[in-house]
Parts: structure tokens; sequence; C-alpha cells
């Protein structure tokens, strides 16, 4: 069962390409959203909803020209269709070629559709998170739980006779938790997401996501301000493989690499890392939150691989880039919505594990910093800037890990930190977030083993910038 | 209330019909249009329409939300049912009320510009190259422009319930956005510049370009300075990122919930008596001014900290009628598919008499910041009041802007920042990012500054 059949589809396309340009393209979601919030002890939202609609875009030499209809009915995708074709009005005459459906290989296995699960059940989840959260401790005091699953078909087809169609359904959990003892109070956070059924969702256990946030929240309560300086910091797997993505990841998308707008343009076969750094993305893995079957663009998914041991292998792409960057492929072209135009992004994007122990690691580092978990972070790809939020670290002292710390930040520059990486562990986790880009946000999953950058700068709050 | 595809009035007796006992329609149709130019050409132009409903109800106290783009009749009450069955749900909400019919607001076309409709896109796509032309010839050592995006919105927007609340409004907005990378040697910077207006003829190239290129140069070459506790005088720019913070941490919502530092009783001393913190939904040129909030009710303007003390909170319905006081008009949606929520509108720190330049003068040793960075990644916490987040600016030496700096971090918390402003500027910037803030120079007694 298709969202257009080939007649219409073939239509609109030539309709797109009759005013001069040179390809066509339609891309069609249809698309259900359930979202569950329960805060402050009560389910306080429940919101479901549907969106339906097609972005049609046309290129005429390096210029694009895209517009999109909430109509998906023939003779409004054939009205967006001239207007696109007009948009692109030029010499020439391009054909569509037959369109020849592309059948691909689904990135993930759904046992249980969001769509068919009642509410009720879905309620229940967050509530069993809630209970749990504020049963590890009477300090806990608040706990927010944010639920969404998403459920979409989408279907792209082009010009040039490609056609590809594939079906998306994502679950993912946030869990807030706000501590507070005589006054103080502090937060913990855990976060969960799968390119699965509702079923991984039980799977992965209500009951660990709330009792993580909770846990989170108690050490930062126990925690004093973290002290500030220079020094080695041991950055453990999941969450802080975000630092390899905002600080170095998107420095090899294609589109910052054509503007010369990343620090890793025109350096392809250079040593940019220390050989210990093996860096991919790959939309591949089965369920994983970044994975998808094609791209945005239509095009089979296939891994990347970006830095093999310190050296400079490659960029992502999406079509338009690939085109004026010469490159043979895409693969990550991805938007938001049909709202938006794709652009190259990255997928599940990691630093591959190495052969060291995380314990090792640890105890080979006199004394320096351990960030458990990090939330986030924001960098300039120019310079490579970037500074990290810790939501959880501790001191490490004569190579063991001893009091936590809170409130410290890690900012350094991406193309020194990845030289600075001097112990890659064997012990690979992925983090699922939501990641934001020229106003598109969209699922992004990060990863790594436990490693050590010799050192970074720590900036904490303890009062006179006193030094670990 | 045309052009809807449907009848408002039988939606809402239809909602009633079907077990609500009240009911909202929120109608939203946007036209973004947008581009970017790069090396001398256009390159993606997007024209991009969206249209859709939110219906929210309430039944036996219980909320209920639904949206939809789908606006013939049988979608429309397909989200009728939908926001029901969510609605049975939940439970009970003591404080749950849609508003009545309030005093009328101001016009429905104050804040929308007919000349953005009468703009071709050949003009505006002229006004972006020209700004790239002035960007790169700015200054000798800009190397690359890596960013110039034009956008505008053409938005309608009708809210009905109900008890009777019927509005209709229509806002506009051009906007620019500029990057531009600087070097020196092996030194690069980049600079970022703003431009807003309601009409593209009402942008201000010249403004954007100086922003991104005085940014850029003033900080070019920095590289982290020794940790200290020194005083810190906040840019227009770096002041207006701290306020989304501080926004965020404004209303009754986040008190309630204990999501901010900021306490829930008016009168207490929270900051400076030189501070007073504004929030206005009918600021003139403000990004997020309307004639009425995402409830329907007239947004106005609030003082949120007078002098130093906390005077009101930022109020919807809901919290409004939890503290036994009437909405602001503080409620709001992102668009159509969001459940409505407390939020600031266009949020300001008051500007004050004090010369920038005397601020600096001032100044024995310190930070001139002049960007802040992760703010919103978790670098700020509108909770604890935590602030940890990376700068970049000048270093302040026996009153002058001596070596730029990089690299490193601003901390402290922001109860102890507002209580430490001992200068206030009469410089007042507004920052059109995602919301709108804006902010005077000012100056904090001390601030830990991490670096080497």
């Amino acid at each position: 069962m298709g969202l257009l059949d080939r007649w219409t589809l073939e239509k609109v396309l030539e309709a797109a390409l009759s005013q001069g340009a040179e390809f066509a393209e339609v891309y069609v979601e249809d698309s259900a959203q359930s979202t569950l919030i329960l805060d402050d002890g009560r389910l306080e939202k429940a919101m479901t909803g549907r969106e339906a609609g097609v972005g049609i875009r046309v290129a005429r030499g390096d210029a694009e020209f895209f517009v999109t209809s909430d109509d998906v009915r023939p003779e409004a995708l054939l009205e967006a269709a001239s207007t696109a074709a007009r948009a692109a009005a030029g010499p020439g005459v391009s054909r569509c070629a037959r369109l020849d459906r592309n059948r691909l290989e689904p990135a993930a296995r759904v046992e249980q559709p969001p769509l068919d699960c009642p509410r009720d059940r879905k309620a229940e989840v967050l509530r069993r998170v809630d209970r749990a959260a504020r049963a590890s401790d009477p300090r806990v005091k608040q706990v927010l739980v944010v639920y969404r699953d998403t459920s979409s078909r989408l279907l792209v087809a082009n010009s040039e006779g490609l056609w590809s169609e594939e079906d998306r359904v994502y679950v993912r959990m946030a869990v807030h938790v706000v501590a507070a003892r005589n006054g103080e109070v502090q937060t913990g956070t855990a976060t969960w997401g799968k390119l699965q059924g509702f079923e991984s969702l039980e799977r992965a256990g209500p009951e660990t996501l709330g009792g993580e946030a909770a846990r989170q929240a108690l050490v930062n309560l126990e925690a004093a301000p973290a002290p500030s300086g220079p020094m080695p910091v041991v950055v453990a797997g999941g969450w802080g493989g975000v630092m390899f993505h905002e600080a170095c990841g998107h420095g090899l998308e294609a589109d910052a690499v054509l503007k010369k707008a990343s620090v890793y343009a025109g350096r392809l076969g250079q040593q940019v890392a220390s050989p210990l750094v093996t860096a991919i993305d790959d939309p591949t893995i089965p369920g994983e939150w970044g994975s998808y079957a094609m791209d945005d663009e239509g095009a089979p998914a296939r891994p990347t691989v970006l830095i093999e041991k310190g050296v400079l292998r490659g960029y992502m792409f999406n079509r338009r880039t690939a085109r004026l960057l010469g490159h043979p492929w895409a693969a990550n072209g991805r938007r938001q919505s049909y709202h938006y135009l794709p652009l190259p992004r990255m997928s599940n994007t990691f630093i591959a594990p190495g052969d060291s122990d995380p314990e090792e690691i640890v105890a080979d580092t006199r004394n320096g910093f351990f960030a458990r978990d990090l939330r986030g972070g924001q960098v300039n790809p120019a310079t490579g800037d970037f500074v990290f939020h810790v939501s959880e670290g501790y001191m490490i002292r004569n190579g063991r890990i001893a009091e936590p710390v809170r409130g410290a930040a890690l900012v350094g520059n991406g193309p020194e930190v990845l030289r600075r990486i001097d112990r890659v562990g064997k012990d690979l986790s992925f983090a699922s977030g939501l990641c934001g880009k020229d106003g598109q946000s969209v699922p992004a999953s990060c990863g790594q083993p436990t490693l050590r950058v010799s050192e970074l700068i720590v900036g904490g709050t303890e009062q006179g910038g006193g030094r670990a | 209330m045309t052009g809807m595809g449907f009848d408002v009035e039988a939606v809402l007796r239809q909602a009633r019909a079907r077990g609500a006992d009240e009911a909202e329609l929120f109608f939203e149709a946007t036209v973004d249009r947008e581009f970017q130019v790069f090396g001398g050409r256009p390159e993606s132009l997007s024209e991009v329409r969206a249209r859709g409903l939110g219906v929210r109800v309430v039944a036996g106290g219980r909320p209920g939300f639904a949206y939809t783009t789908d606006l013939e009749v049988q979608g429309v009450l397909a989200a009728v049912e939908e926001a029901l069955a969510n609605a049975r749900l939940l439970p009970p909400d003591p404080y749950l009320a849609l508003p009545d019919p309030g005093p009328a607001g101001v016009e429905p076309d104050a804040f929308y510009s007919p000349a953005l409709a009468g703009t071709p896109m050949e003009r505006k796509v002229e006004m972006a190259l020209e700004l790239e032309r002035m960007a790169l010839s700015s200054d000798p050592r800009v190397r690359n422009v890596t960013r110039v995006l034009y956008s505008d919105t053409d938005r309608r927007v009708v809210v009905a319930n109900s008890r009777g609340v019927g509005v209709e409004y229509r806002t506009s907005e051009a906007a620019l956005q500029l990057s531009l990378v600087m070097g020196d040697g092996d030194q690069v910077q980049t600079g970022n510049g703003y431009g807003y207006a309601r009409a593209p003829a009402d942008l201000d190239l010249r403004g954007v370009v100086a922003q991104a290129r005085d940014e850029a140069s003033a900080m070019l070459g920095g590289c982290p300075v020794p940790s200290a506790r020194v005083p810190v005088v906040f840019s227009p720019r770096a002041g207006a990122l701290l306020l989304s913070v501080i926004a965020r941490a404004a209303t009754a919502e986040a008190v309630y919930k204990r999501r901010s530092f900021l306490p829930a009783t008016p009168g207490a001393q929270v900051a400076s008596p030189l501070v007073t913190l504004v929030d206005d939904g009918l600021l003139p040129q403000g990004h997020r001014s309307a004639p009425h909030d995402a409830e329907g009710v007239p947004c106005g303007r609030v003082e949120v900290v007078k002098e130093g003390v906390l005077a009101s909170l930022l109020y919807d319905t809901r919290s409004g009628r939890r503290a036994g006081r009437p909405s602001t008009g503080n409620s709001r949606r992102t668009s159509f598919r969001d459940w409505p929520d407390p939020s600031s509108t266009n949020f300001y720190l008051a500007p004050g008499r004090d010369d920038p330049r005397s601020m600096v003068a001032g100044v024995e040793e310190g930070l001139y910041l002049m960007d802040l960075t992760g703010l919103s990644v978790g670098g700020a916490n509108p909770a604890t009041g935590d602030l940890s987040v990376a700068a970049g600016g000048r270093w302040i030496r026996r009153g002058r802007l001596e070596r730029p700096v990089r690299e490193v971090t601003v901390s402290g918390s922001l109860g102890e920042l507002l209580r430490g402003v001992d200068a206030v500027g009469d410089d007042l910037q507004f920052l059109p990012l995602e919301g709108f803030w804006g902010s005077p120079s000012f100056r904090v007694k001390a601030l830990v500054v991490s670096g080497t």
C-alpha cells in the first residue's frame, strides 16, 4: 500500500520539471504522534496528532527551490509542483525517468506498533517510572516523565527514477528528577530512545530509567562545587559521545565543509586525531535511534568511516553537497519533516572501541576528572571551540573515582581534544538525542567507549577559581 | 474567521455534544519563505505553507489535546474525539479553565506589515546578496561568509473557545542572519549578526554586518586567561543571552514546580536595586509580540522585577487561577501542534543610566563578556540557578579593553549574579533568536572566570 501511486508521482514530477528544471523530487509524509507527560505526581498532558503533507523540490544548476503542501490530493500536488517549476524556470527540457520502486530492508522490527497500543498501557509505563524514582529516596521531590512515540510513513520519488518508501516508528522517554535536602536542590536526568516498537520500552525497564535519573540527582545532592582548571579528563561512554558529535561530527557534515565553515575542510587523508581514534557514522544499526533504511532523499542507508586511526577519511553528504564536492554517493540527507529541505546530518555517530580496560583507564590516572554523564553542548564549527555541561562528575584521586562534584563544564577545542585522546576503552555504548541544526531537529544517537583526554579545562563553580 | 474549511461554532458545539464541558480551537496558517546566499548566488529557496488546528477540551475537569492538518470536517471531528479520549486518561485538574472573553486587545494587524507580501522575491535576494558583499568587504581580515540566511513569516491565528472568546490576528516578520569567519595568521574567529523587522525594507543591513564584524574582530586571537574571581561587564548581546534563562524561571508554572530559582512570593528582594526586568508582549519591534496570547487573552506589559524586588510572575489562565490572579497574557504555543504553556514573550532588562565605557573604565582587572555558549544545553540551570558557561570576550586591565579571551568558563549562581549588578547601561539592544531578549550593558561585581 503506497502513499501515492506511480501515475500521480510521475505526473507531479513532470509538472515540476515543466519549466526547465533539471531535477525534481517529491517527499511525502503521513505521521502520527502521541505524547504523554507526567509531572508533579500526576499525568498532566495527553496529546495526539496527525500530520500529512508533501514537499516538492526542483533544482537547476546549483540552485534549489522547495515548496510544500498540506493538501495531498492530486490537484493540490500538481498546483504545488507548478509553483516550484516556475521558480526554477529556465531553458532546457528534462523528462522524468520511469520510476523504479526500491525494496529496502527495514531498519527495525516492530512488534508492538505504538498506534495500536492502548493509551492506558502507555500511561501505566509513565506511572511506573514515577513510582520507581520516588521509591528510591525520600529526598526525591519532583519527577517529570516525557513520553513520545512517532509513526511515520515516508515516500521519496525523483525524476531520475528513484522511488523509495519507509515506515519508521520511534519511541522515546526522558526522565528528569529534582532532589532536595535542606533547601539545596539538584537534578538528574535519564533518556532512552529507539527506532523500535513500544515493546522495546517495556523491555528496557521503566523502573530502570526512573531509578537512574533519581540516582543521578542524589549523587549531585552530595556533590561539592567542581573545581576549575586544566586536568586529565576521563569521559564515560553513552552521552560522553556527544562531545565527538558536537565538537567534530558537525564539522564533518559536508555543508560546513563546502562553505569552509569547518576546521576539517580540505583535510582528507591528514592526521586529525590521535591514532587511537576511529570514528564512524552508521545509520544501519538495527533499531538504533538514529537509524533509517533510506535517508530522507531515498538513498539506501550505509555507514561512513569518518576517521580511521586518526586519519580523516570521509564526510557525511546529502545529494546536493555530494554533487558540489564531487562525491560519488550520499546517504545522510535528513529532514525534520516534509516542511524542510534535507541537510547532511549525522545518524548514529560514534568513536569505535579500543583495547583498554575502562577500569584501568581510571586506575592509570593519578589525579583528574571523571565525566560519567554529559548533557548537551555547543560548538563553533569554524573554530572547533566547544563547551559541554557535565551532569554527573567525580574527581579522580590516586587512580580512584573519589567524591562527586557538580556544576562542571568541559571547555576546549575539538581538533585539540581529538589529538589529546590517549586511552580508548573496550566498552562502546550509545545515547539518543534530538540534534538541532538550522532550525531542524532530527533523531541522532552518539556513542563512544570510556576514553581519556590528557588535558582539558574543567570550569567549575568552586569559589576563588581554585585548582584541582 | 473564514478560510479554514470548517465552521468554528459548529465544531465547538459538536465538542460539547460529544462530552466536553469546554472546548477551544487554535487555528494557525503560516507561510515561511527562506533562502541562503553563498558565493554571490542564492541557494535553496523555500516557500513552506503550513496550516493546522489544535483542539483543547475540558471534560469532567480533565484537559485533553489533539492536533491535525486535515481540516475537512471529518478530520476536525476526529481530532475532537482524540482530544476527548486523551482527557479521559488524565486526573481532574482543580485549576483548569479556559479564559472568559476579556477586554479587546490591540488591533489585529498591529504587528503585521502588508509590505511583506508586497515585496517580490527578487528584491529579498538582492538584499541578501548585498549583505554578503558588505560582510566580505567589511574588514580585510574577513576570510569567509559562512551564512547569509534570509527568512520571513506571514502568520494568521484564530483562537476561539466555548466561553465566547473569538479572536483573530496576523503577524509578519522578516529576518537576516549573518555568520562570518575572520582570520589572522593561524587564528580564526566567527562573528554573528542578526536583523529583525516586520517587513524586509526595514531590515538594517549595516547594523547586521557591524554586529558580526565587531564580535569577530574583538575576540580574534583569543586565548584562555588564568582562573580568577573578577568583575564581569556583560555586553548587550551576552546580557540578552543570559536573560533567556532568567525568562524561563519567571513563569508561575516554573516556580510552582520548583523549576525556578525565583521565590513564589512577590516582594522578595531578588536582585540589585538597579535591576528592573520587563516582559512586554506588545513591544512594537518584538519577535514574540501579538495582540493576543495562545489562549486568546490580550497581551500586555509585566514588570517581573522592579528595582530589585520580585513584582509579578508570568501567568496563563490556569497558573493565574492557582494564584488567584488574572492571566498576564503569557500563554504560548510554538505552533498549532503544541499544548499551550506559560512562557515569556519579549523579555528584557530595563536600561539604566550608566555609560557602557565608564563601566569598563571602573574595572582594574576583569572580563568584558561578549559571548556565552552552552546556556540552553545545560550550562545554566533555571531550577538551581547554577551557571557555568563557556565565554569569550576581552580582558580588562586598568580600565581598558586588552587582549581577546576565548575558551574560558564563567560560573556562579543566577541569584548571586542578579544581586551583584552594580552598573546598568543606557544601551538596550534586543537579540532575535528563538525568543526575543533584550539587555543593555551591565556589570556584575564578581564572578568566577576559569581558564588555565
